[in-house]
């Protein structure tokens, strides 16, 4: 092409204007260089590829493709130039669908990091399609492929990556498929999960990034999500009584769905505090509270408040239904994240054992162990195994992820290999040993938010939170050679060889990991979080307290003693409730009375009685 | 996949295939109107299955040595062979009492006018070996008539394609040809390659229409890739 600054009137001759002057030939150049292909992501800054149009053979009175410019999204194992070129976990570390991307991310060439830009000269569609190595299903629809790689023999049409609630949401956990970061340099699911950024240190959660003038700042934004969220926030699940409506869509999806209420608020929540509050279906963790002084149809009616008073100009409510429902619900078993009984852990973590799942799709996986899943869906309707080849690896990438009993507790008493015993705990293994292992470690965790979270200092405990340290330690997701890493990819992370982007990757950083990591059939905290979240908490409510209590005689003999229990339950209401309300906010300007200020919250004698000496 | 070295078959592959060329440039023949009349004798074209490492080449036509031109990812103009009884690939050389010097040579292809053939290196340096290897086939329109695709397998064993709802295998050196009802403006028809025990080795929809003829050419994965390099030429 001619230079920038040529004027159309100058474009006379073959040398200003190139060999299309006689209208015979053209030439596209986009930089400098001559091959056949681009790929922005290695290639050398500026290039061109370089060709006429009789190199290319348009025949007269034909259209022909005369080159292709391709921009896709990074799928974990695709070819890599060399051994240097950036490998990264598009499915987890990066953002898989970033509405904007900064200057520092995008100028580490001249695309964005999880894009594979190419420009392909090449005659042929076919031909276009086979060097930017992209293939097309040859199953119904018009699929292209995705995940492990752009092509059959390994990519997926489907895989579930972000899932879309169906429901009123139960766990905290279930907003990690909100994409609440913004940002290419943000993870995919970043709430629950909680691995140190590769452009974050690990004594901090901000970085600051200068690029070309540009100053910007870079956020581990799970951690900031997971101590927004997980100390200040539950889901009830009370909402109206829903169903779905199954829509006929043009489109190849089987199946649609669309939430629809079919009763109101005010009847779940009668039914939350009438005579079954089951039957409201709302959190299962949960159950209704009505104080003393309360009736059911009261909490009702203030619950259903929803107008916030500061909107109007006399104010008449400030404080909306949502933000008193901690004070009318508990948590019935609540299980103390400072636990170190492996056993409760283990009893905990096999809450769900071998429960069925219904996907989206109406397939119900009836699996044995417990499930972990971090979707509602599988592909295994849309995507059924090849009837010649089976494509197992692909499979890995579609299913439920389910936990063995022994992933997650196993005395190794029946291993032969070791000399045990069934009661010997020195060499169990499992999620479970793992997770208090790193409770006695990390602990005593002083939120639920510090339990989630890494720990921000520069030990071993500020790469990752306690429980996704916990399975890389059991080994649940196996490694390169064994179970399920051994079939999601063979592509490592190799942050630490990009220091433009990734200025704080240490090489020890992504060990045991592979690109995939986030795919479906990994388990990771978010994982064994979603399930647990709703009961979580780092402090206990309900304590037994036994006293005693002696007469002596002159002799200062013991002539009299007894000893009694009492359980007690810390409740939502203040000790004075008089002038305060449970949801009333003192942390950052004292409000509380006195007395409320000294004891807060007020206990309640569940039960008491008197023990015998056999008891004591 | 380890067992599909890069190997090229260009030995194995025997005279088979044909296809419809464009006009060769000469001899040109008179028609009574004296109308210049399109070349019937016998042609050839060339495709070019690696980069050809002289800066010019040439091929014999009775006393005549022509130029030939190579395009990116296609196929050549035909070229006449009407004086030639082998097709011979020149480059220059500095002898003035030969300015040309052999290095490719191959029979024509028997039963036909048109022919195309395969260039690529020898990859040997035994003495008395012409450094450029080239086989040719059958490029008749009564071989590979329009609408249809011809698959030739390049790696050294057996595959099985699915195409257009079809399963059949494709050998070492025996082209297959078939023929789809391809409407004007073209469609995608699905494409499986699989090994002789039926594992996913590539697939696509691969494109083409009524009036074209496409070719399949299958290799072997290059260095370091496990992806089948799957080239496509298209008339």
């Amino acid at each position: 092409m001619p230079d920038n600054d040529a004027k159309a009137k100058d474009l006379t001759t073959k040398a200003i204007f190139g060999d299309h002057i006689a209208g015979k030939e053209y030439r596209l150049n986009v930089g400098t260089g001559n091959t056949t292909d681009y790929n922005y992501n290695n290639g050398p800054l500026g290039y061109t590829f370089s060709y006429k149009f009789s190199e290319i053979g348009v025949a007269p009175g034909l259209k022909e493709s005369f080159g292709i410019s391709s921009m896709l999204t990074l799928p974990t194992d695709h070819p890599l130039t060399n051994v240097n070129s950036l490998r990264m976990e598009p499915f987890s570390h990066l953002n898989a669908t970033p509405v904007t991307c900064t200057n520092t991310e995008y100028s580490y060439r001249k695309g964005p990091p999880n894009i594979v830009s190419n420009i392909i000269a090449a005659r042929g569609i076919n031909n276009l399609l086979n060097i930017v190595g992209f293939d097309i299903s040859n199953a119904s629809g018009d699929n292209g492929f995705y995940g492990k790689s752009y092509q059959l023999a390994e990519g997926d049409t489907h895989f579930p990556l972000i899932d879309i609630p169906r429901a009123p949401l139960h766990s905290l956990v279930e907003l990690t498929g909100a994409n609440v970061g913004t940002r290419l340099l943000e993870p995919t699911h970043a709430i629950g999960n909680s691995w140190k950024p590769p452009y974050i240190p690990t004594d901090g959660i901000y970085a600051d990034r200068e690029t070309a003038g540009q100053q910007t700042s870079i956020n581990d934004v799970s951690w900031q999500l997971n101590d927004a969220l997980f100390d200040r926030y539950f889901l009830s699940g009370l909402a109206p009584e829903f169903g779905y409506l199954t829509e006929v869509l043009p489109s190849t999806i089987p199946k649609t769905y669309r939430y629809t209420a079919t009763g109101s608020l005010n009847a779940t929540l009668n039914n939350f505090y009438g005579a079954d509050h089951k039957t409201a279906k709302a959190n299962p963790a949960l159950e209704p509270h009505v104080p003393t002084d309360k009736i059911p149809e009261d909490i009702v009616t203030e619950l259903l408040e929803t107008t916030l008073g500061e909107a109007l100009t006399s104010p008449t409510n400030q404080t909306p239904g949502y933000k008193k429902i901690g004070a009318y619900s508990l948590i019935k078993g609540a299980f103390n994240v400072n636990s170190t009984s492996v056993k409760a852990w283990r009893a905990f973590l096999q809450g769900n054992k071998d429960l069925a799942l219904e996907s989206v799709q109406g397939t119900t996986d009836s699996e044995t162990g417990t499930p972990f899943p971090l979707a509602s869906t599988t592909s295994a309707e849309i995507h059924p195994k090849d009837p010649v080849n089976g494509v197992q690896d692909v499979e890995l990438w579609e299913e439920f992820s389910r936990l063995t009993d022994a992933q997650i507790y196993d005395d190794n008493g029946l291993n032969p290999t070791l000399p045990d015993t069934p009661n010997d705990p020195s060499d169990d293994t499992g999620l479970a040993v793992e997770i208090v292992n790193q409770v006695k470690a990390r602990g005593p965790f002083m939120s639920l938010s510090d339990f989630v979270n890494r720990r921000v200092g520069n030990d071993s405990r500020s790469y990752q939170g306690a429980i996704q340290e916990a399975i890389e330690q059991a080994g649940t997701n196996g490694n390169q050679t064994t179970g399920i890493r051994d079939n999601t990819s063979e592509t490592i992370p190799n942050y630490h060889l990009h220091t433009y982007l990734f200025p704080f990757a240490a090489a020890p950083y992504a060990a045991g990991r592979n690109n995939a990591t986030g795919v479906p059939l990994e388990v990771n905290q978010a994982n064994i979080l979603l399930p647990l979240a709703p009961r979580l908490s780092a402090r206990s409510d309900t304590f037994r307290i036994r006293a005693y209590g002696e007469v002596r005689d002159a002799d200062d003999n013991i002539i009299a003693s007894a000893t009694c229990e009492a359980v007690v339950q810390r409740l939502p209401e203040y000790v004075d409730p008089d002038t305060d309300d449970p949801w009333d906010d003192d942390s950052e300007t004292p409000t509380l009375n006195t007395i409320n200020q000294t004891y807060g919250r007020r206990f309640e004698i569940q039960s008491f009685r008197w023990l015998d000496q056999s008891e004591v | 996949m380890s067992l599909l070295r890069p190997t090229l078959l260009l030995a194995c592959l025997s005279v088979l295939i044909s296809g419809s060329l464009n006009c060769a440039q000469e001899p040109v023949e008179s028609s009574d109107s004296g109308e210049a009349k399109p070349y019937t004798g016998k042609a050839f074209s060339a495709i070019a299955l690696s980069k050809i490492p002289y800066e010019n080449l040439y091929y014999r036509n009775g006393t005549k040595f022509i130029e030939i031109a190579w395009k990116n990812g296609r196929r050549s103009d035909p070229y006449p062979l009407s004086e030639a009884t082998s097709l011979e690939l020149f480059i220059d050389h500095d002898d003035p009492k030969n300015p040309y010097l052999l290095v490719g040579k191959a029979s024509l292809v028997p039963g036909t006018k048109k022919m195309l053939y395969f260039v690529g290196q020898n990859g040997s340096d035994k003495e008395g070996q012409l450094p450029l290897k080239l086989y040719g086939i059958d490029d008749s329109q009564t071989v590979f008539p329009d609408s249809s695709y011809r698959f030739i397998n390049f790696a050294p064993v057996p595959l099985v394609v699915d195409f257009n709802k079809k399963r059949f295998a494709v050998k070492p050196g025996q082209p297959k040809v078939q023929k789809v009802s391809l409407s004007e403006a073209g469609e995608f028809t699905p494409f499986v390659v699989r090994t002789s025990k039926g594992k996913v080795l590539g697939g696509t929809r691969l494109f083409s229409h009524a009036a074209n003829r496409e070719m399949v050419l299958i290799f072997p994965p290059k260095k370091d890739s496990k992806r089948m390099d799957i080239r496509f030429f298209s008339d």
